[in-house]
């Protein structure tokens, strides 16, 4: 585990050092994590980006985001980036789930569940998004099926404009940086929504639903399945 | 008569509109209101016993319906509504 940065580590990233509630620590936290990233998808793409850029020591991306191992390594060369597959999640400190499909979403949520591993969503679908926390080392957390109990079958996604994707995966790393510097948080989970077309940002907190068979308990506390609103939101 | 947002799986029911209104006292009426003007709306938000579909999430002015009373939900002419299906994404 890296104890310390670097001259030249302190210089790159001297203006996020100098964020309110962040620090060294904060940073070295980065440096010695990993981040999976499923999907081969814009917003993949964008997340992959974003945290090489935020300090992010290993990445592991889908084999088929193409240049995105080259663009990693011209942004700097602090991040080691691994070509894995789906499994590749076993040693992971977060995930991002960028559009991977439900198959994947579904596997994914069965293990952080049990490995209590923080992910994120980071979907587009034309002029909307969703980036949704699900921070499975809070007791008591929601996971996607108490969200989303089923999949749509029909679901026909289309493809995103491409500031809505880099949008979501901005964000998505943005948690994730958050989730692992331990850097403050808009709290263990929660769905945001974005309509590019309208122009705004709706924030809603998740609930761990009551009778979600992943859990197989009361659930929470609060009551009734899905979201709720999270007080005060509504912005980015 | 209450603002209904619509997401973009659901726009091509609502001839591209992303925002609608529809009137009705309860949720449930709002639906009924939407699919007297957009055909087949209703079918793809609930089920055949009338329910809210599992991968669908409706909201009543950002708040998930099933924390309140389901389709009874009461409706002000003030309300925004959300209807909010899960995104599998995978696309682009």
């Amino acid at each position: 585990m890296t104890q310390e940065l670097g001259d030249y580590e302190r210089r790159r990233y001297a203006r996020q050092l100098a964020l309110p509630g962040w620090d060294v620590a904060a940073q070295v936290r980065l440096a010695d994590a990993t981040v999976c990233i499923l999907g081969a998808t814009p917003e993949a793409a964008a997340t992959a980006l974003a945290l090489a850029g935020a300090g992010v020591g290993t990445l592991v991306i889908d084999a088929g985001l193409g240049d995105v191992p080259a663009r990693v390594a011209a942004l700097t060369t602090l991040c080691a980036v691994r070509v894995g597959a789906q499994a590749a999640v076993a040693g992971a400190d977060a995930v991002v789930e960028a559009g991977a499909g439900a198959a994947a979403r579904a596997a994914l949520d069965a293990w952080a569940r049990q490995a209590r591993v923080p992910w994120v969503v980071a979907v587009s679908d034309g002029w909307d998004a969703q980036v949704a926390v699900l921070d499975q080392r809070v007791a008591g957390a929601p996971c996607a099926r108490c969200v989303w109990p089923a999949p749509d079958e029909r679901a026909e996604s289309d493809a995103p404009a491409a500031p809505v994707a880099a949008w979501a995966g901005a964000l998505a790393a943005l948690e994730v940086v958050k989730l692992l510097g331990q850097g403050g948080s808009a709290g263990h989970a929660w769905l945001m929504l974005l309509s590019g077309l309208a122009g705004d940002v709706r924030r809603l907190r998740l609930r761990r639903a009551p009778g979600c068979p992943a859990h197989g308990d009361a659930g929470d506390a609060g009551g009734s399945p899905g979201a709720s609103a999270d007080a005060g939101a509504g912005a980015a | 008569m209450a603002t209904v947002r619509i997401s973009t799986p659901l726009r091509k029911l609502t001839n591209g509109q992303e925002e609608v209104k529809a009137e009705g006292a309860t949720i449930g009426a709002v639906l009924a209101d939407l699919e007297k003007n957009f055909p087949g709306i209703k079918e793809r938000l609930c089920d055949e016993s009338g329910q809210v579909r599992r991968f669908v999430n409706i909201f009543a002015n950002e708040e998930d319906i099933r924390f309140l009373a389901n389709l009874d939900t009461p409706v002000k002419d003030s309300d925004e509504i959300s209807i909010v299906p899960a995104i599998a994404g995978g696309a682009g």
